[in-house]
């Protein structure tokens, strides 16, 4: 019940235009004074805030879970070799009437059977165990949706967001020779529900997202190496994921805000894996090798060599890996119908392979501790995010949102190879002297 | 006027301190009025105009000059800082208070219509009375926005504003027998 009457509204817009007394001097002076002090509790935020970071960065780093990867003797058989096929071509010979047997530095015999002018050399079980150093390239297609629900009481103050999220990784790797004459593998599922937790701390136009998140998940995929015909059954036992990201924000002005962030991730996985190859490389330059037989008869040997690989590599693999990501980013946001808001975001990064350590174990359960070998080399990736904050009443919003990232890293790491069934065909003439 | 205003808003954002002193001048008068409104007696109107203007400062960029006027904007903000300092307890504990209320002092002032007068009596209401009698004859609000506003309920509302303008009358007919506002009968 509105009070009525006529002198009311003009008392109304009297007491709307009035003005109180007020010393504007003083009270500017203690206005700037508190405004200071929220600038310098600003920057004790940002502070402790990297001092949290930090430190939890460092407890990750000192006390990983799996102690066993430093264990000293799996150092003792890292050694790495650059071209296998190279080697056969130390080989010495000896005749013993029509067969002759030769061994190379590769500790691998061949019996050869002597015939008039040309030799057929078939090799049947021809192994050898090596321990190769290959350059790998990993490019992971990393697509994210994510669905928080959150405390919205006000834009400006901080909350803790919780919710699922599903993640889809599509992964692409190269590896460099000697480990073959190329491999590339697509591997399109990997598949893991996460339960990261948010913080968003915000204070006038900068904010701080901060997202801690672990995921277990139990995969095997296939994938065809479309190069040389070979098949790789990757079979992940166990895959354990933590990751950590912050990211720094600031609003340009009312739609457009820029973002720097990192994204630190630790992979630990266990796993066995198969890969089958057949794979044809001939060899450009001729061998030529020298040999005396039983009579004193001196032969010159030369050949024209095919070597058809099978490889097999099995392993059991320990493998802890810890990635950086630095990027930037340029997003621009709009309110919708008032409640909702719309976010849209572009940037780049730097990835950084910050360290691998683990260990492989091949068929002998030989040990090789792969972080005296793995190295990283920085890469370029980029990342593009669409979210919709829907607004539910006035407390809480639910946040969906997909993201799209590239991964690209290469490292240097040592792969234990087995070889067998080569066949080599010689043509050996006798000498003339 | 609105242009210069604009201006000034525009290097606020970037934190110009001059700008942002031109501002505090030209509304912290107006505002304080409204904060002597709304800021409950446990808290000085001045304090209270003081945390409002940190909230001004640090939110303008979110003004938007197409959605109304940069007054009204900032009225809101005094408005719901005096309001997220008082509860729905201290509220419900004024209706039980209100036999208890003691007139106010007489005042002299020699202009009935003279809206610092009214203020002033506005003023001496309890907590409660005053916020909903200003947010529903001042600034126009219903009763369901006010029991939503002050996280009450709309009775609470409605019996504050009936004892507030009781209150009301009486102490202006105690202090100005000449002062023409009537009200209208309560039921």
């Amino acid at each position: 019940m509105k009070i009525e009457n006529k002198n009311w509204n003009d008392i109304v817009e009297a007491l709307r235009n009035h003005s109180s007394d007020i010393d504007l001097d003083t009270q500017w002076a203690v206005l700037e004074q508190n405004l200071h002090q929220k600038k310098k509790r600003r920057m004790l935020f940002f502070l402790f805030s990297a001092l949290v970071v930090f430190s939890a960065t460092l407890v990750i780093f000192k006390y990983p879970r799996h102690s066993k990867v430093d264990a000293p003797e799996f150092g003792e058989n890292a050694f790495a070799i650059n071209n296998f096929v190279n080697k056969s071509k130390g080989c010495v010979g000896e005749n013993d009437s029509s067969i002759a047997i030769i061994s190379n530095d590769n500790n691998f015999e061949n019996k050869i059977e002597l015939k008039e002018s040309v030799v057929k050399i078939e090799e049947n079980d021809m192994r050898f165990d090596k321990l190769i150093l290959a350059e790998t390239s990993i490019e992971i297609k990393h697509s994210e949706a994510k669905a928080y629900i959150g405390s919205n009481e006000s834009d400006y103050k901080n909350g803790l967001n919780i919710g699922p999220s599903v993640r889809t990784e599509e992964i692409s790797l190269t590896a460099l020779p000697p480990l073959s004459t190329f491999l590339e593998v697509r591997s399109p599922e990997l598949r893991e529900i996460e339960f990261p937790i948010k913080a968003q701390m915000k204070q006038n136009t900068i904010w701080l997202d901060f997202t801690i998140s672990t995921g277990l998940h139990k995969n095997t995929f296939k994938a065809l190496n479309n190069q040389s015909e070979s098949t790789i059954k990757h079979d992940i036992k166990e895959l354990e994921n933590f990751s950590m990201k912050g990211r720094l924000g600031k609003a340009l002005n009312k739609n457009i805000y820029i973002t720097s962030g990192f994204q630190f991730q630790r992979y630990n996985d266990l796993l066995s894996r198969t890969i089958e190859q057949n794979v044809s490389n001939t060899m450009e330059d001729q061998l030529v090798e020298t040999y005396t037989n039983s009579n004193g008869e001196v032969f010159e040997r030369y050949a024209d060599v095919t070597v058809l690989t099978t490889s097999i590599v099995k392993q059991k693999r320990f493998n802890q890996h810890h990635i950086l990501n630095l990027d930037l980013g340029l997003g621009y946001t709009v309110d919708i119908l008032g409640k909702d808001r719309l976010q849209v975001e572009l940037g780049i990064g730097k990835c950084v392979w910050l360290h691998q350590k683990g260990y492989i174990q091949n068929n002998q359960d030989q040990l090789v501790n792969m972080s005296d070998v793995s190295t990283g080399i920085p890469t370029f990736n980029y990342h593009t995010s669409i979210h919709y904050n829907w607004s539910l009443g006035s407390n809480y919003f639910l946040l969906l949102g997909y993201s799209f990232n590239t991964f690209n890293y290469r490292y240097q790491a040592l792969y234990d190879v087995q070889v067998k069934n080569n066949s080599i065909d010689f043509t050996i003439r006798k000498l003339l002297n | 006027m609105e242009n210069s205003l604009d201006a000034i808003i525009k290097r606020c954002i970037q934190n110009d301190r001059r700008a942002q002193k031109e501002l505090f001048v030209l509304m912290a008068p107006r505002l304080l009025s409204l904060s002597r409104q709304y800021c409950p007696k446990s808290s000085d109107p001045l304090d209270n105009l003081q945390d409002a203007f940190i909230k001004i400062f640090s939110y303008l960029h979110k003004f938007d000059s197409n959605k109304g006027n940069f007054e009204s904007w900032a009225r809101k903000i005094v408005i719901n800082t005096s309001l997220d300092k008082i509860n729905k307890k201290i509220i419900e504990e004024s209706i039980a208070a209100f036999d208890a209320v003691d007139l106010p002092v007489k005042l002299s002032i020699d202009d009935v219509m003279d809206a610092e007068y009214i203020l002033q009596i506005i003023e001496k209401l309890p907590d409660g009375y005053r916020q909903v009698f200003c947010l529903f004859e001042i600034e126009g609000f219903n009763h369901k926005e006010i029991a939503e506003q002050l996280n009450i309920k709309e009775s609470t509302s409605r019996s504050q504003l009936s004892r507030s303008k009781i209150l009301l009358q009486q102490w202006l007919l105690e202090n100005d027998k000449t002062f023409s506002l009537k009200f209208q009968k309560l039921a």
